[in-house]
């Protein structure tokens, strides 16, 4: 089930990010197909076959699994940019781009790589399963590191939050309400991913679950605005009058 | 009509009200708009157009700003 759930989100994941392509020749919001292929990317660094293939050209120390962190990272950023500004989001904007957001990405990032090196990493598995052993310093490590990386995504889902609830509550077009929606739920479903040490290890996938359930949210709700975009420009743009009200 | 919705009354009333249907037509008594007017003195039809107006003001200001916040939803992530 967990392996459909990952194929399916990467087929989703990609066919976004190729049918943008013309409208990134085109100009269009060029940082959104960035986006979208960063997470396809990230995806892609998240299932067993392909991450042992990638990590395998990258020496099988799961430098790979250090390069998707980054990935992550780098797409939850521009993202974060993106809806914040759409939604007119200042006090997220500054969270994300301010000096405060900046310096938040450089600790964690620092972090994250000082404690990726520190672990004993031999041997390729996606999501570092079964990589650490049973040291428990070095399992304390991939615990710590883990939640490094969980902690950025969930700090810019936290920002972003209260604007995609208020764009829920107001006369906005259907259509931008329910991509709020599922943005809105995108970012609840990372801030949950904080709450992954409590989750005991045999419901595993429970992590899984919220981790797709974030990322389909997120891609689902920007293609949402795009594509109700693309139905208001076939629409003949004639300026409303008082009278058609 | 628009004004008549703004007004909270039926678009019908606005119809009768701009005379583009008889009073007769939307089912009003005999002179009734005509009654309505001449039991409202100047200064009170006055502010009340007033209201109105200001009502209809609101609602399309605020259609506005939904406008424009769509269109910047667009422009960024469009």
């Amino acid at each position: 089930m967990i392996e459909t759930l990952q194929w399916t989100t990467l087929a989703i994941c990609a066919a976004i990010a190729v049918a943008r392509i013309p409208s990134t020749f085109r100009g269009e919001n060029r940082s959104l197909f960035g986006i979208f292929a960063m997470m396809t990317l990230a995806i892609l660094l998240s299932i067993q076959e392909p991450y042992l293939v990638i990590d395998g050209a990258l020496g099988g120390l799961n430098l790979a699994n250090l390069l998707l962190r980054f990935v992550i990272f780098g797409a939850i950023f521009f993202l974060g940019i993106r809806i914040s500004r759409g939604f007119d989001a200042k006090e997220a904007y500054w969270f994300i781009t301010g000096r405060v957001g900046i310096s938040v990405l450089a600790v964690i990032s620092a972090v994250m790589v000082v404690l990726f090196f520190l672990m004993d990493t031999d041997g390729s598995s996606a999501g570092l399963t079964g990589v650490v052993g049973t040291d428990p310093w070095n399992s304390a490590l991939l615990e710590y590191y883990g939640a490094a990386g969980r902690a950025y995504p969930a700090y810019v889902a936290l920002t972003l939050l209260p604007a995609m609830l208020r764009a829920l509550a107001s006369r906005l077009p259907g259509l931008i309400r329910a991509a709020a929606a599922l943005l809105a739920l995108g970012a609840m479903a990372t801030a949950l991913t904080l709450s992954f040490p409590l989750i005991p290890p045999n419901l595993g996938q429970i992590e899984f679950i919220i981790n797709y359930t974030a990322v389909l949210c997120f891609v689902l709700g920007l293609a949402l605005i795009w594509a109700a975009r693309v139905v208001n420009g076939r629409k003949p743009r004639a300026r409303r009058t008082s009278t058609e009200t | 009509m628009a004004t008549a919705l703004a007004a909270g009354v039926s678009p019908a009333g606005g119809l009768v009200a701009t005379g583009v249907i008889t009073e007769e037509e939307a089912g009003w008594p005999p002179g009734a708009r005509q009654a309505a007017l001449d039991s409202l003195s100047d200064g009170e039809l006055t502010v009340l157009a007033g209201d109105r107006l200001q009502a209809l003001g609101k609602v399309l200001r605020r259609q506005e700003q939904d406008q424009a916040q769509t269109e910047k939803i667009w422009e960024n992530l469009g």
